[in-house]
């Protein structure tokens, strides 16, 4: 008891009902998200080993060129596995953050958001790789038409 | 661990209110460069958009309304997207700032209004992905 109060003392913000309902809901949507991202992904795989190749799309001048190439499928492959691997920390966040509430676990629950940074940050880093990559390229295409 | 465990709730504890603002720090930085990134993508877009009209279109059909329509449609595209994504990150930006201030300050209120930010992006992340994932399922039963 006279832990208890001396704890309450010096952290005055908790995980109330409120915030615990937040948190539960968040939990479920992540693994919605997750779900959804895996059966997206299964699809794509579906299609790149399927053998199906998009027929060339030529019409009125247009010409996108979608034709399925090796290195199409190389890129696919990659971004699969970096989804997968981004969809695991949020997998692990929806996961411990629930069972953190659900069974009053204060280091599952702090695992959780630990894995909800990590999830924060490799988005962040992989966004910051594209940009610039983007960027790049952007300022090659206009050096080299001028 | 015993400790952790002892008591009937759950705290912001030391660990706990670093973790949550290192997240909250992180995912205010993707959501500003996520909207950083989609605003240059479409000023790039506006500005390039005579080198893309020659790549998809003949001489004569630049000189009609085709383009112009084209042009129209991908600019009511954006916009549309943009606003989407617009309110996706709005959410995620004021979460973050929310339970940083929250914590920050030790007000449960605030702390609690950020939490539901953080709940309503994952809940419009995910209607947008089961949306998704349906209008993909439907092209692939129409091809």
């Amino acid at each position: 008891m006279h832990q208890e109060n001396q704890t309450h003392l010096f952290t005055d913000l908790e995980f109330d009902r409120t915030a615990k309902q937040y948190i539960r809901s968040m939990a479920s949507w992540a693994m919605i998200v997750v779900v959804v991202a895996v059966i997206g992904y299964i699809i794509t795989i579906a299609q790149l080993f399927s053998g199906e190749q998009r027929v060339v799309q030529r019409s009125e001048g247009f010409d996108f060129g979608a034709r399925l190439s090796g290195s199409d499928t190389t890129f696919s492959i990659i971004a699969i596995v970096i989804g997968l691997l981004i969809n695991f920390f949020l997998y692990r966040f929806a996961s411990q953050a629930r069972n953190g509430i659900d069974g009053l676990n204060q280091d599952q629950l702090n695992r959780g958001f630990n894995s909800l940074k990590t999830y924060f940050m490799i988005m962040s880093v992989i966004l910051i790789v594209v940009f610039v990559v983007v960027l790049l390229a952007a300022i090659m295409v206009t050096i080299r038409s001028v | 661990m015993e400790e952790n465990q002892s008591f009937l709730e759950l705290q912001v504890d030391q660990e706990a209110s670093a973790n949550i603002t290192e997240a909250s720090r992180w995912g205010k930085l993707l959501a500003t460069m996520v909207l950083v990134a989609f605003g240059l993508m479409f000023l790039m877009f506006i500005l390039l958009w005579d080198r893309l009209a020659e790549q998809f279109f003949t001489l004569e059909e630049m000189q009609g309304s085709g383009s112009d329509i084209l042009m129209v449609s991908i600019i009511v595209a954006f916009v549309f997207v943009g606003a989407i994504v617009g309110i996706l990150m709005s959410f995620l930006i004021k979460a973050a700032n929310r339970i940083r201030n929250g914590i920050r300050n030790k007000d449960q209120i605030l702390f609690n209004s950020g939490l539901a930010n953080l709940k309503n992006y994952f809940a419009m992340y995910g209607v947008l992905g089961i949306l998704g994932l349906l209008f993909s399922l439907i092209g692939l039963l129409i091809k």
